[in-house]
């Protein structure tokens, strides 16, 4: 899904070269470019500086949400923008249920979705959203889940 | 608008974004560098990470600098 959060980053990076393109064909354009290439130079280089950074706290954001599965708890760590960050942790012992929800094209196309968990906890649920391979990650949850058990007993 | 008073005011807007851009780009990275090593956890995907990042915006930095000393001058 991060994919799709970048894609508006790109576009934005390659219209001021179109709009050079275009605009060089007209007359009026062709004047200003030639007149003035240090400052569209400039500029340039200055917007796609600014898009190199927001591109990069797209990906942090992203990067830094991690989910960390053992056969004695499940600690979700979620990147809510640079300066907040949400750590949720659920026991194994309290696992009730797992279930998975891939909603629409896009996310079929790409395996990504949602891995609810349904805990008997005060929490009731948690809820790790746009995770890639979410079948997957169900079931290492369910395997971890019937270590967990095992080693109980 | 004359072309010289354009040129001018061009001037100024770009010393003036230089100024922002350098100041908005220092804080940015300080922030996107401390999350990278506080909470990262591969170590050398985030070298590698670093170096596009930084290699990247130096390039660009280069650009912007030698522009701005063909506008001033």
């Amino acid at each position: 899904m991060v994919v799709l959060e970048l894609v508006p980053i790109v576009l934005a990076a390659i219209f001021p070269l179109a709009a050079l393109v275009i605009g060089s064909t007209l007359p009026m354009g062709e004047t200003i470019i030639s007149q003035y290439p240090s400052f569209i130079i400039f500029f340039l280089a200055a917007w796609w500086l600014l898009l190199w950074s927001i591109f990069f706290i797209i990906w942090t954001n992203y990067y830094l949400d991690i989910l960390v599965v053992t056969n004695k708890r499940i600690i979700d760590i979620e990147q809510l923008g640079l300066f907040a960050r949400d750590i949720a942790e659920v026991r194994m012992e309290n696992i009730e249920d797992v279930k998975t929800e891939v909603v629409g094209i896009v996310a079929s196309l790409l395996d990504m979705g949602n891995v609810h968990i349904q805990t008997a906890g005060e929490a009731r649920e948690l809820v790790v959203k746009r995770i890639a391979n979410p079948h997957k990650v169900r079931e290492i949850i369910s395997k971890c889940h019937d270590e967990s058990l095992s080693m109980r007993r | 608008m004359t072309a010289e008073e354009l040129n001018k005011v061009l001037t100024a807007i770009a010393l003036v974004s230089f100024i922002l851009f350098g100041v908005f780009f220092s804080v940015v990275s300080a922030v996107l560098n401390y999350h990278w090593k506080k909470y990262g956890i591969e170590g050398e995907r985030i070298k590698k990470v670093k170096r596009l990042y930084f290699g990247f915006a130096l390039l660009m930095g280069i650009v912007m600098i030698l522009a701005l000393i063909v506008i001033l001058t």
